[in-house]
C-alpha cells in the first residue's frame, strides 16, 4: 500500500534553515545539512526546500546547496523559490532536486508549467498554492502570501493540471502558524476534483493533526515546519502514531533490524522511573505497535514475550521513540502494576519519588480553587477572602503558641492547622509554593 | 567498472552518488565501446518515453545495449529505464521499445487508480521466483506508466489503491526497477547490492 508521507519544510535564508510564521518575522535555527540529514535518518518521507529570499534577491535558486543536500540524503527532495525560467528547472534538476515547486511564477507564467512538464515530466513540477479565504471564496494570493490575485483557488489549481502540474502543495494562509491543524475544509475543498498528490500544508500543531489530516481526507502528505523544527513532536512520533491508528505510513523502525535484536529502555511515562530494559525483534517491536502494549524477545525462552500477559502487569505503550545512532529504543508507558518478575515496582530496585506533603497539600487547594467543591472548607476561605484567611492565620498563630505549652500532640494538630492556612493564603494571594521554597533555600548558608 | 548510460535525459548524478557508495569505479558514458566493456550497465530515466527512445538511438545506443545483453552484461533499467526495456509504450502515442523484456508500458487505468502519478512510498511484495525476496520495505516511486503484471518476468509488484504495479523486473541478465532505488534510502541501498551479488553469482 502507499504510505502517507510526512514531509518536514525546509524555509533557507542566508544559507541557513530560518523559522517564520504567518511569512513574517522569520528567526534563524539550524545548518539545512545537518537538519536535512536528521530528518531524512529519522523517517522523514521527502523534504522540502524553500530558498525564501531568492524572488527578493531577484536572483536564481541557491545551485550549491542542492547539490549538497544530493549527495548527504538519500530521499527524494523538492526545491522551490526564484524558478522563473525553464534554464531555472533545468539547472536545479541537474544539481540533482527531485522536484521543483512553482508558485508565484508559475501564476505569473503559466506556460512554465507547461514547459517544464514536457521536458522533465509531470511528475518533477509541484504547483504550490498560497491559498485565503476572503468572504466565502478561497483565493490565490501570491509574493509569498502579500498579494490578492482575485482567482479562485480551484480555478488555477485546475488550470496548473491541466498545463502538466503533477503534484500540488496546498499552503493555507489562513492556517499557517495557528499551529491548530491542517485547513481540513480548504483540502476537502479541492481534493475531489483533482486527480494528482496533494501535500497539505499549515497548521499542524501535534501529531495528531496528522491523524486528523489521513482520517478525514484522501491527501497524499503532510508538511511541517516549526513543530519538527522546534523538536515539539518528532517525525517517529507522528509516524507511531498514524501506524497505531492503522494509517499506512513508512515503517521508520525498518532500519534498525539489521541487527537482530535492539534494546529496549521501558520507561513511567507518569514517574519517570526507569523500569527494565529488555530486547525486542521486528515482531516484538510490531506487536508493540499494533497491540499498544510492549512486547519483547525473550532470550531465555527464545521466544515472544507479551509482558503481563500472566502476571496482568502490562505496560501501555505512551511513546516510542530511538536513540541519536537509531540502535535503542525508548518506550515510555503507563504500566499497570510492577515491573520486575520480583514484583519490585522497577527492575533497578527504585521507586517514585513521593512529592512531598507540603506540595501534596498544595495541589489540593489549587485545585479547590480552581475547581470549587461545594461543602469544602478550603472554598469557604476563598469565597469569604483575603481578611477572613488573615484572620484564621492569626488564630492559628495564638492556638500554636497555646499548643506548645500543653503538649506535643497539640502543638503538632496546632501546627498542621497553621500551615495549612499558610498555605490556603499563598493560593489566595497567587503564590507559588515554589517561590517559598526558593525564599527558604537562599537561607542556607 | 560500472557504467551509468549518460544520455542527456533526467537527473543522473543521484544514480551516480548511489552507485558509486557500492561500485567506486562507476563512470558515466555514452560511448558504445566502454559500455561494452562495463561488468555492469545502468540505464537511467526521467521524463518521457518517446524522447528518452529517441537520444538513446541518436546515440545508437539502443543497439549497444542489445549487444550488450547479448555478451550477457547485467543490465539494470531504473524508473523510465525500466520501462525502455520493454518491446513498446503507449505513452502518448506507440513507441517501440528496447525489445530485452516482452510486453507493453501503458497508463494506469484510471478505474483503478484516483491518483496518477503513483506518488510515494510503497511496499515491496515478493512474487514466487523473486532475487530480491529478502528485502522488504518500502520502495519510493514516481510515475504514471506501468508494466504490464506478467508473472514471467515480475519479481516484486506493490499495490496502489486496486491496481499491482510491477515494481522489480526481470529477464535473464537484464534487470529492472520502477522505483528509485538510490531515492529509497538504505533499502535501495541493499536492493543495489544484491543486484551485483545476483548478476555476479550469474556471471
Amino acid at each position: 500500500m502507499l504510505a502517507k508521507r510526512i514531509i518536514p519544510c525546509l524555509d533557507i535564508k542566508d544559507g541557513k534553515v530560518v523559522k517564520g510564521q504567518q511569512f513574517e518575522n522569520v528567526i534563524t535555527i539550524a545548518d539545512p545539512l545537518e537538519i536535512a540529514k536528521y530528518y531524512s535518518d529519522t523517517g522523514a518521507d521527502e523534504l522540502i526546500f524553500y530558498d525564501i529570499m531568492a524572488s527578493t534577491e531577484d536572483r536564481g535558486p541557491f545551485l550549491n546547496l542542492v547539490s549538497e543536500i544530493a549527495k548527504t540524503i538519500n530521499i527524494p527532495f523538492t526545491v522551490g523559490g526564484g524558478v522563473k525560467s525553464i534554464d531555472d528547472f533545468d539547472a536545479l534538476l541537474k544539481s540533482g532536486a527531485d522536484k521543483v515547486s512553482i508558485n508565484t511564477q508559475a501564476f505569473l507564467n503559466p506556460h512554465l508549467i507547461k514547459e517544464a512538464s514536457l521536458k522533465y515530466g509531470a511528475q518533477c513540477v509541484v504547483l504550490s498554492v498560497d491559498i485565503k479565504k476572503v468572504a466565502d471564496d478561497y483565493i490565490v494570493f501570491t509574493h509569498g502570501g502579500r498579494t490578492n490575485t482575485g482567482r479562485t483557488a480551484i480555478d488555477w489549481i485546475l488550470e496548473g493540471i491541466q498545463l502538466g502540474a503533477g503534484e500540488l502543495c496546498i499552503n493555507s494562509i489562513d492556517a499557517d502558524g495557528s499551529k491548530k491543524g491542517f485547513d481540513l475544509p480548504l483540502l476537502k475543498s479541492i481534493e475531489s476534483k483533482v486527480t494528482v498528490p496533494i501535500i497539505a500544508s499549515g497548521g499542524a500543531g501535534d501529531k495528531m493533526d496528522f491523524v486528523k489530516l489521513f482520517k478525514e481526507t484522501t491527501i497524499s502528505a503532510g508538511l511541517a515546519a516549526s513543530i519538527f523544527h522546534s523538536k515539539k513532536v518528532s517525525i517517529p512520533e507522528v509516524k507511531f502514531e498514524l501506524q497505531r491508528e492503522g494509517i499506512p505510513v513508512r515503517s521508520y523502525f525498518a532500519p534498525l533490524f539489521d541487527a537482530k535484536l535492539i534494546p529496549a529502555i521501558v520507561q513511567s511515562a507518569q514517574t519517570s522511573v526507569v523500569l527494565m530494559l529488555a530486547y525486542v525483534n521486528a515482531e516484538a517491536l510490531e506487536k508493540t505497535i499494533t497491540t499498544g502494549y510492549t512486547h519483547f524477545y525473550s532470550r531465555s525462552r527464545q521466544s515472544l514475550w507479551f509482558k503481563g500477559e500472566t502476571s496482568g502487569n502490562k505496560q501501555a505503550l505512551v511513546d516510542l521513540r530511538y536513540d541519536c545512532d537509531n540502535d535503542t529504543l525508548l518506550m515510555r508507558v503507563d504500566e499497570a502494576g510492577p515491573a520486575c518478575h520480583t514484583g519490585s515496582y522497577s527492575c533497578f530496585n527504585q521507586m517514585p519519588e513521593d512529592k512531598n506533603v507540603f506540595t501534596q497539600l498544595m495541589t489540593v487547594i489549587e485545585d479547590r480553587k480552581a475547581n470549587p467543591v461545594e461543602g469544602s472548607y478550603t472554598n469557604y476561605l476563598f469565597e469569604k477572602g483575603i481578611d477572613k484567611i488573615l484572620k484564621k492565620v492569626g488564630e492559628e498563630s495564638a492556638e500554636v503558641i497555646i499548643g506548645a505549652k500543653n503538649s506535643k500532640e497539640e502543638l503538632l494538630y496546632e501546627m498542621a492547622d497553621l500551615f495549612y492556612h499558610s498555605l490556603v493564603l499563598l493560593a489566595n494571594q497567587n503564590i507559588d509554593i515554589s517561590e517559598l521554597e526558593a525564599e527558604l533555600k537562599k537561607r542556607f548558608k | 567498472m560500472t557504467i551509468i548510460i549518460d544520455y542527456g535525459v533526467g537527473n543522473i548524478f543521484n544514480v551516480l552518488n548511489a552507485f558509486r557508495k557500492i561500485d567506486p569505479d562507476t563512470k558515466l558514458s555514452a560511448d558504445p565501446k566502454a559500455i561494452l566493456t562495463a561488468t555492469h550497465i545502468i540505464l537511467p530515466g526521467v521524463g518521457a518515453f518517446e524522447d528518452a527512445m529517441k537520444a538513446l538511438k541518436t546515440l545508437g545506443l539502443d543497439q549497444t545495449l542489445i549487444e550488450a545483453v547479448d555478451m550477457k552484461i547485467p543490465v539494470l533499467g531504473i524508473c523510465l529505464g525500466m520501462q525502455l526495456l520493454y518491446e513498446k509504450s503507449l505513452e502518448n502515442g506507440t513507441w517501440q521499445g528496447l525489445g530485452l523484456i516482452p510486453g507493453t508500458i501503458d497508463l494506469f487505468d484510471k478505474d483503478a487508480v484516483s491518483t496518477i502519478p503513483h506518488m510515494g512510498w510503497n511496499n515491496l511484495v515478493h512474487t514466487a521466483k523473486s532475487p530480491f525476496a529478502n528485502i522488504e520495505g518500502y520502495a519510493y516511486f514516481v510515475h504514471s506508466y506501468l508494466a504490464p503484471l506478467d508473472p514471467q518476468y515480475v519479481y516484486a509488484y506493490v499495490d496502489y489503491e486496486k491496481s499491482k504495479v510491477p515494481a522489480i523486473v526481470g529477464r535473464g541478465n537484464v534487470y529492472g526497477m520502477q522505483f528509485h532505488p538510490e531515492k529509497s534510502s538504505a533499502l535501495g541501498a541493499k536492493l543495489i547490492k544484491q543486484f551485483y551479488k545476483l548478476t555476479q553469482e550469474a556471471l
